[in-house]
């Protein structure tokens, strides 16, 4: 494993010494998980639940009015970076 | 007192809500400092929703029968204008905006929340040492652990600092908490509780339940809670035909799987003790087999792991959860590597483990042979629980393989930290309920039997937990 590659997509930023032991514990994770190489999976579908469900719709409408802009000055008051009803960030290219 | 007397006692104005929320305030303040289960109490809060619950009593109207029972919250479930940390750094400041919808409806029931409680960090772990905040301690020995991740929430109720507490399971967060602290602790079918505001850990196992002293405090929550809730389209309503269920008409299955090498002994006989006592009481008991149980731990690990990572992806410091003097500690010239700096500073070291093994688990080259794979064995563990289902009604199994363990113990050591997991995963993955009660104690610590049923059919657990409870 390509525990930089992983990181990057992962967007973590760590220390050397801790990707040193990650790597040590991926292998011992890794090999943990390998039983389940044993089984033979081929004719089974993708599913995740017990219960066969169907996707729940709705329509595409509005269904709920903003109460009014006390709602979204409370959602952007969690930001510590705001102007101007927006969220300040870094820039995002590299200059 | 359980809830009926304390409502009981409401209504006969024999005790005000007010006086009762405020001893439990006082208890907390004094007592806690030694247990550490509540990381923001919310005594304002407290007050004046006693004071609310009190009015609805005086005015005599037909109340809920939470109304004014005192209560406390895992940290993971939103409450609105509280602190919110999922026990994590990188929510260090965060103010939920929003009622989670259980909260929306034990509030309007009347229940009183005096605080939210410690848990390992986004519900990962199972000691409750994972926490940023520090360990709660179990009340029946400080030394030890009180489980995880709801580590607070049942450390709360056992050390009577609340009536009943909410939690959260997505591999046995509220059972084996429950087992280790000698409470009743229920995770409901995957859908019947809303998600809706619960920070979510692995969307497809995740579910929040009730944490109480015994069943019927138990069921009387759950009540409260459960329901389709549109704001969670994976959520369902309840099949309310279980109540007509005979309770001595239920087999009950013991799977052999479950009781393997590695149990403590004294467990062992507990649980043992609780199939005679069974028996005696005229149960069926059968031998099951879950032939895919050696499986279970490993697919949960790559299931969740995978999901965890995706759900933890949105934690970026900067749209919610830290100040301007926690995202001013990054050094960074664009988002990219602010994001990195973020996140590899305020998450804690199993957090970043956990997004590193599902990051892992779904790139390219490796989706199919990790998390499609672990999807597929999955499938397997669920046709075994349904098989056993067309034989018995109920499973019976150990909660845990030990009594709670010491602080320090398993953290160092993952794995050995996963294994404790290994009875409670089979019911996340399957999306069954399953429910933890206290059954006697293995060196003087309490310990937990577990009973597993079809979907929906969590009163016939709480029947059949009961007659021992009775006995």
């Amino acid at each position: 494993m390509d525990i930089d590659h992983i990181l990057a997509l992962a967007r973590l930023k760590i220390r050397e010494k801790e990707k040193r032991e990650l790597e040590k514990e991926f292998s011992a994770i890794l090999n943990f998980i390998k039983k389940l190489q044993e089984l033979n999976v081929k004719d089974i579908s993708f599913g995740s639940h017990l219960i066969e469900s169907k996707s729940v719709l709705r329509e595409d409408i509005v269904s709920r009015k903003q109460k009014d802009e006390k709602e979204t000055k409370k959602l952007l008051d969690s930001s510590p970076a705001t102007k101007d009803r927006h969220i300040k960030v870094k820039q995002v290219l590299e200059s | 007192m359980n809830i009926l007397e304390l409502h009981q006692k409401f209504i006969e104005k024999k005790i005000s809500v007010i006086e009762l929320v405020k001893k439990y305030l006082d208890r907390i303040e004094r007592e806690d400092k030694q247990v550490r289960s509540f990381l923001s109490p919310t005594p304002e809060l407290a007050l004046s929703l006693a004071k609310e619950a009190q009015e609805k009593i005086n005015q005599g109207e037909h109340q809920s029968l939470l109304c004014g029972i005192p209560c406390a919250v895992k940290d993971n479930i939103l409450v609105e204008n509280i602190k919110c940390t999922a026990g994590s750094k990188i929510l260090e400041n965060y103010i939920s905006p929003f009622d989670a919808t259980v909260i929306k409806k034990i509030r309007k029931a009347g229940a009183v929340i005096l605080g939210k409680t410690n848990m390992d960090e986004f519900g990962m772990g199972s000691s409750t040492e994972n926490s940023a905040y520090g360990v709660t301690r179990n009340p029946h020995d400080l030394t030890r652990v009180p489980g995880g991740s709801s580590g607070g929430s049942a450390a709360a109720v056992a050390a009577e600092f609340c009536q009943f507490a909410l939690g959260s399971d997505t591999g046995g967060s509220i059972r084996q908490p429950a087992s280790f602290c000698g409470i009743v602790g229920l995770r409901p079918t995957y859908g019947a509780v809303s998600r809706y505001g619960l920070i979510a850990l692995a969307s497809s196992l995740d579910q929040i339940g009730p944490l109480a002293n015994n069943i019927e405090d138990t069921r009387i929550v759950f009540n409260a809670i459960k329901g389709r809730d549109s704001l969670d389209s994976t959520s369902m309503e309840l099949d309310s035909q279980s109540r007509k269920v005979e309770v001595k008409n239920l087999r009950i299955g013991v799977p052999k799987e479950y009781f393997i090498e590695g149990i403590e002994d004294e467990v062992k006989e507990r649980i043992e003790e609780s199939i005679n006592k069974f028996r005696k009481l005229g149960i069926s008991i059968q031998n099951i087999s879950l032939p895919h149980t050696e499986y279970a731990l490993q697919t949960y690990t790559v299931v969740m792991a995978s999901e965890a990572s995706t759900n933890l992806a949105r934690y970026d410091g900067i749209r919610y959860g830290l100040e301007k003097s926690q995202i001013d500690k990054i050094k960074s010239q664009d988002l990219l590597s602010f994001y990195s700096g973020i996140r590899g500073k305020y998450f804690g070291k199993e957090a970043r483990r956990r997004i590193v093994l599902g990051t892992f688990s779904l790139s390219v080259g490796y989706y199919d042979e990790y998390y499609l794979r672990a999807q597929k064995v999955r499938r397997l563990i669920q046709r075994d629980f349904n098989q056993a289902f067309s034989k018995v009604d109920l499973i019976l199994t150990p909660v845990a393989p030990t009594t709670a363990f010491p602080i320090g113990e398993k953290i160092d050591d993952p794995i050995k930290m996963y294994l404790a997991d290994v009875f409670t995963v089979g019911v996340n993955l399957a999306g069954l309920p399953g429910i933890s009660f206290p059954y006697g104690k293995a060196n003087n610590l309490p310990v937990g039997v577990q009973l597993i049923s079809r979907p929906f059919q969590e009163e016939s657990m709480f029947r059949m937990a009961e007659l021992l409870e009775k006995a």
